[in-house]
């Protein structure tokens, strides 16, 4: 059984707001330091070049624009990364944006691509050229209770799988801008706490210099 | 004995051609799309676009076999990186890139194995 989280007041209107928006949206398991928030793409604080451009792409995509929900890490403020849902006649679509980039509206079964789970890295270097900034977004499939990520300090942390749509996919948010968390692998976990899935995202996050 | 060879000769032909298959989208390279190319990447070989762009605003694209998913890069044309995003096929990339008219934008192997990308750039975020 997923554990539901206690929803602040805020953070229940705006997920009143979601269901009214034809998304159910139910935040899952949360950890303090890997949570994602949830609001409309029409209120987020996305740098608004941003959002007329995802705004632009869903249309382009067939999705209805008033319903784009915004699933952002609560781990680096402001927020400057995440996923954005859609709904249209070709079904539930996801884009994921950073610092420097948003992606086309894909479906959550390309992301997966037959996996358990999937991670979706972005980075951007530092002051040194080296990598600095780490962002994951990532979609897990509905046999996944709970997602742990291993950090570079030996350390693990939980991330919070936010459902959302209809089709029983949860999505979370990791960001991290020090070096010491910049997140190794992602391990995906069913209902019995049995590891349906791994990905090692460290080549990912690799600064590309071949 | 002839005949045997002619049947050799065809069953070869369609086993290359099986071979082949399932790589067929990724290999299909009109180069005029494909403006960064069409080519095996070593893991962790990136290649980027040898013209300069960029205005603000601009996007890159991949197509690629073997892996699941493929990255997509943007640098300066010293190589420096400037930024980095994976995707899942057929995914594209729309960069807030510099505007200095001294980027790049290409691709990057970040699997463990060889990877066949075809990868390419292009103006504006359509």
């Amino acid at each position: 059984m997923r554990k539901r989280l206690i929803v602040p007041l805020g953070v229940a209107a705006l997920a009143a707001i979601a269901a009214a928006l034809a998304f159910v949206v139910i935040p899952g398991s949360a950890s303090a330091k890997a949570g994602s928030q949830i609001q409309p793409l029409a209120t987020a604080s996305v740098p608004p070049i941003f959002k007329s451009g995802i705004a632009s792409s869903a249309s382009a995509a067939g999705l209805a624009t008033s319903d784009l929900i915004e699933i952002t890490s609560t781990g680096v403020q402001p927020a400057r990364s995440g996923l954005v849902l859609g709904h249209g006649s070709a079904g539930e679509l996801v884009a994921m944006f950073a610092p420097k980039d948003f992606t086309s509206f894909v479906s959550p079964a390309q992301m997966l691509n037959g996996q358990e789970i999937a991670a979706f890295a972005s980075a951007q270097p530092g002051t040194d050229g080296q990598v600095g900034h780490v962002q994951l977004n990532g979609v897990a499939s509905s046999n996944v209770s709970k997602a742990v990520l291993d950090l570079a300090d030996g350390s693990t942390i939980q991330v919070q799988l936010v459902q959302a749509g209809h089709a029983g996919y949860s999505f979370f948010t990791y960001a991290t801008d020090s070096v010491s968390t910049f997140p190794q692998a992602i391990h995906a976990f069913n209902t019995t706490g049995s590891e349906i899935a791994t990905q090692d995202v460290r080549k990912d996050i690799a600064h590309p210099t071949g | 004995m002839r005949q045997i060879l002619v049947f050799v000769a065809i069953v070869a032909g369609l086993v290359a051609a099986a071979a082949t298959y399932g790589v067929a989208t990724a290999q299909a390279c009109d180069t005029n799309y494909w403006n960064v190319g069409c080519q095996t990447y070593s893991p962790g070989q990136r290649h980027t676009s040898p013209i300069p762009c960029c205005g603000s605003y601009n996007s890159s694209y991949s197509t690629f076999n073997n892996y699941s998913t493929s990255e997509q890069i943007w640098n300066d044309m010293q190589g420096h990186w400037l930024g980095s995003q994976v995707v899942s096929y057929g995914t594209t990339v729309h960069w807030i890139t510099n505007g200095d008219g001294n980027e790049a934008l290409g691709c990057y192997n970040n699997n463990s194995g060889n990877q066949f990308i075809n990868c390419r750039e292009y103006a504006g975020w359509g």
